[in-house]
């Protein structure tokens, strides 16, 4: 027997709570799982502010964690990881367990997968970006983090930079590497930084290193034409192959892919647009059978990605929201 | 171009950020796991690396095994051919080390330059020469050691199309058994440069002078780190395991200062074709893009490779630059010639500097040595031997 | 975009060409496909000193664009180092392996232009091929190299006893890179022609390849190596 009004949603970032909060509203009953101690997922711990209006991320997506603290319907367990499942769609028997090793039974009619993305590792990118060789190399998320504290500065020596370079698809696209996909926020989030630095260093010149700019919707013109049009940021067409010291500045290597000639041009910052690959958390829950889910996991050799599929058309439709935040977790399906 | 006097900064990197590599995410397949099988399937026969051998890390974290001893040295035609020193110092270091080695007559070229140079070859002729040679070494008891850079690089080529391609892996075992030969591949292809780094802790211990004050520029071989780039050597300790440890990190064990540029990843100019018939692509490249900027950003006494094509185009290329008031001028040689220096190989009879065209006695004078005597030693060497008072210069003179 | 150049060779020889090309197994995997980042550019050292782009020759490629294709095997392809840095492609092309193959075929075919751009170079190809060491120490001479310095004058004068002057004893060579055995030199011979690589040199220099035949065909049949 089957408890058909439970939902087990594991995840409990922007794609997990709106999940949650969708089963709410439809009447039922929602079992939240967050193996962290606190929810909102990898946007709201380490993005300072949300495309497309630049908001800060507490106001933006604040509402949305409290309401899932507030919501009678949610059972929200978290420091909890899923250490078993059995059963069939309609009837699933999964054990939680608490930090404690405390187990419990829970009775699910269904299970959505939501455990969401990290950030790519630059050390394992294929061109030669300097991320673990020289201070001033950075990601977009360690740009955030400065953005959190109030300054863009050199880490090398605190000064203000005059001028920066993004790098886009570091980590994505990339056959190499075994990414083959585009992280779709990247463009978006490099051109929102862009403005953020140019409002705090006006003086400064940015410029953004991209194979395409894919900025979906609206986003066109609220950031990418935006950073072009008012913030003059510089948009280069081809990828940067090299970033090595020369003095106290990082010389970037590619080819301006539009004039057709290899350039070479000093900068003060690298900002690496790193990509999205799925979150470890997804090997941390143990999900099975997995066919028998809403989604199941195409996991293939290492290095492969491992997005989850639909095997069927979605049943909920809950990602609406989650496109109007920086980032969605790592879910084709789900869209 | 004036001098940018900029501080010299080692293969320390200048951040406190540490990569450490997930496991799970290497997507490098593993060759010799495909090399094992196609022998238990009775494709070829695996020659495995001999014991005792070293563990070298590679890009993606694989360990790669180097034999230490029972090398079958596969020499170069370029190094044997007019950078004698070269291949003298690898064997000069393993007679040093007491190491068991052969040095085969039944060895070709791996004829890579003239495939990359002019294409009058194909697949199957590289194949085939590569396997003979690898034949040759299997029958020997010896285990393949390749010294040339691009040797390296093209058998790795060779060796990954053979393992895909049924197709061309029977028509070259055909090749190989009318010749009378078993078709064979060795369980791992090793360059030198490899090998020194295995051993680089032995040879810094026997070590003559004192290294510090020497400043070296280190160029990496596109063949040896560019080509199936999973299988090179990479040390957390060098670059934070972001470039090839090949060279640096012999050279900075032997206790050298390694002075990093901006043009580190930049190909020598060589051009296979070009260095024969239209050297002046080589000799601009060579002299703008990697000596120049060497000189001017870290003004090295030395540069040190590990490829033949490398040391040719960087050294030869210098003499018409400085006719152009170039800032050229700085030694080029092999890490083997620099190392064999440093414990104490005589720089005429070991490492035959005098078929090197950049003037290396200020390096050779600030690291110690008395290059006038040992110049003088070496002519009269060369008056015994024009006299008919001594045949050849032999490994007694020299050990 | 179609080229301008070489108007008079017809379409049908372009395609038969590039069909040629495309059809060696290696071609697969040394084209997926060419978003033009122009990574490969960058790492490219010909592309800083010659009007070259690996890009472009892959992009090409990708099209099938077979007159740009025609131009660029006869006017770019030889301008490539061959030193691979374009390997790094986030795509996994090859574009100086693509180049190693449509080198193949200006040889196959005997182009003109492929002749033009090994001249002076079939020396090399005589001495590769008959003796199995590529540059061999009394190639050094200062006619053949006057840029690279008196050093070289030295060498040349030199030679004999400085070769002897080498502690390794298969280095007493002057002709030869080292002492190669003349069963492997024919082994290699056997090579040569079981391969079709004897073959291809009669398009590049037919003189050469008829020497070539005959050393190679005496010594196959002293050592008694079958070839067919």
């Amino acid at each position: 027997m089957g408890n058909t009004e439970t939902v087990l949603i594991v995840g409990a970032g922007p794609g997990g709570m709106e999940a949650a909060r969708a089963v709410a509203d439809l009447g039922k009953r929602a079992i939240l799982v967050e193996a962290k101690g606190e929810i909102g997922g990898t946007p709201y711990s380490s993005y300072a502010t949300l495309t497309p209006d630049l908001q800060e991320t507490e106001e933006a997506m604040g509402h949305i964690v409290r309401g899932i603290h507030q919501n009678p319907a949610i059972d929200l367990r978290l420091n909890t990881r899923v250490v078993k499942s059995e059963g069939e769609v309609g009837a699933f028997h999964v054990t939680l367990e608490s930090e404690d090793s405390t187990q419990t039974v829970v009775e699910v009619g269904s299970i959505i997968v939501a455990t969401g993305f990290q950030h790519f590792d630059p050390g394992r990118e294929t061109q030669m970006y300097g991320y673990y060789e020289y201070d001033d190399v950075i990601t977009l998320v360690d740009a955030e983090r400065m953005f959190k504290s109030g300054a863009i500065v050199r880490p090398s020596n605190g000064e203000a930079p005059e001028r920066v370079a993004f790098i886009q698809c570091v980590g994505s696209r990339d056959r190499q590497i075994g990414n083959q996909y585009c992280s779709k926020v990247c463009c978006g989030i490099a051109s929102k930084q862009s403005i953020e630095i140019k409002r705090m260093l006006p003086n400064a010149k940015v410029f953004i290193f991209y194979i395409d700019m894919r900025m979906y919707g609206f986003w066109e013109d609220q950031i990418y034409w935006k950073a072009q049009e008012e913030y003059k940021v510089n948009y280069v067409r081809g990828i940067v192959t090299e970033v090595i010291r020369k003095g106290d500045k990082l010389l970037i290597k590619g080819e301006d892919t539009t004039m057709g000639r290899p350039m070479e041009v000093l900068m003060d910052m690298v900002i690496l647009s790193v990509g999205m690959e799925p979150s470890k958390g997804v090997d941390s829950h143990v999900i099975e059978p997995l066919e028998a889910l809403l989604f199941s996991c195409c996991r293939a050799a290492p290095g492969r990605q491992i997005f989850f599929r639909g095997i069927r058309p979605p049943r909920l439709s809950f990602a609406r929201r989650c496109a109007v935040v920086v980032s969605k977790d790592g879910d084709h399906g789900r869209r | 171009m004036e001098p940018l006097n900029l501080p010299i900064t080692g293969t320390k990197v200048e951040t406190s950020k540490v990569f450490e590599r997930d496991p799970e995410t290497v997507r490098d397949e593993d060759l010799r796991e495909a090399i094992w099988e196609l022998g238990r399937e009775g494709e070829w026969i695996v020659q495995p690396v001999p014991e005792p051998y070293y563990l070298a890390p590679t890009k993606f974290g694989r360990m790669k095994k180097i034999p230490l001893e029972h090398t079958w040295h596969h020499k170069s035609c370029g190094q044997c051919g007019h950078i004698p020193g070269y291949s003298t110092s690898i064997f000069w270091l393993n007679r040093i080390l007491g190491y068991d080695y052969f040095d085969p007559r039944d060895q070709t070229s791996c004829t890579a330059w003239n495939y990359y140079a002019s294409a009058t070859s194909n697949q199957a002729a590289q194949a085939a020469v590569a396997m003979r040679n690898f034949s040759a070494a299997y029958e020997t008891g010896y285990y393949p050691l390749i010294h040339c850079g691009t040797s390296f690089g093209h058998y790795k080529e060779v060796r990954h199309e053979l393992v895909h391609d049924a197709k061309l892996r029977r028509q070259v075992r055909a090749i190989i058994e009318k010749l009378g030969r078993p078709f064979v591949m060795p369980e791992e292809i090793v360059h030198y440069s490899e090998w020194m780094y295995a051993v680089r802790d032995e040879l810094a211990a026997r070590v003559q002078y004192d290294l510090s004050p020497i400043t070296a520029t280190v160029h990496p071989a596109c063949h040896y780190y560019k080509l199936q780039s999973g299988d090179a050597i990479y040390d957390p300790e060098i670059y934070g395991g972001q470039r090839t440890a090949a060279v640096t990190g012999v050279v900075q064990t032997l206790g050298a200062q390694v002075a990093d540029y901006s043009t580190w990843y930049d190909c020598c100019g060589f051009g296979f074709r070009h260095i024969l018939v239209q050297r002046d692509f080589t000799r601009s490249f060579a002299t703008l893009r990697k000596i120049e900027v060497m000189k001017q950003e870290a003004n090295p006494d030395v540069v040190l490779t590990h490829d033949t094509g490398c040391v040719t185009s960087l050294d030869k290329s210098q003499f018409a630059a400085k006719a152009h008031d170039r800032q050229v001028g700085v030694p080029v040689m092999s890490e083997s010639q620099f190392a064999a220096l440093a414990l104490g190989a005589h720089p005429f009879r070991v490492c035959q500097l005098h078929w090197h065209s950049v003037d290396y006695r200020p390096l050779l004078r600030k690291m110690g040595i008395d290059v006038d005597r040992a110049w003088a030693e070496f002519e009269d060497d060369v008056s015994k031997i024009k006299t008919g008072e001594l045949d050849y210069v032999t490994w007694e003179h020299v050990l | 975009m179609p080229s301008n150049l070489y108007k008079e060779v017809a379409l049908e020889e372009k395609q038969r060409l590039f069909d040629e090309v495309k059809a060696d197994p290696r071609f697969e995997t040394y084209l997926y496909g060419c978003y033009e980042c122009g990574i490969c550019v960058a790492a490219c050292p010909s592309a800083r000193f010659y009007d070259f782009s690996p890009r472009k020759i892959t992009q090409t490629l990708a099209r099938e664009d077979v007159e740009l294709f025609y131009e660029q095997l006869n006017d770019d392809i030889w301008n490539c180092s061959q030193c691979f840095s374009c390997n790094r492609c986030p795509r996994q092309n090859s574009p100086g392996g693509l180049i190693t193959v449509m080198r193949e075929v200006a040889v196959n075919n005997g182009l003109r232009s492929m002749k033009e751009a090994l001249a002076g170079y079939t020396r090399i190809i005589y001495k590769i091929m008959t003796t199995g060491t590529q540059v061999s120490p009394d190639m050094l001479q200062e006619d053949a190299f006057p840029d690279w310095g008196p050093q070289v004058k030295k060498v040349s004068e030199n030679l004999d006893v400085w070769r002897r002057a080498l502690p390794p004893e298969t280095l007493h060579t002057t002709g030869l890179s080292w002492q190669v055995e003349e069963r492997t030199m024919h082994e290699l011979y056997a090579i040569w022609k079981m391969t079709g690589t004897l073959d291809m040199i009669s398009l590049v220099d037919e003189g050469l390849h008829d020497i070539m035949e005959e050393i190679m065909d005496d010594a196959l049949e002293e050592s008694g190596l079958q070839v067919d």
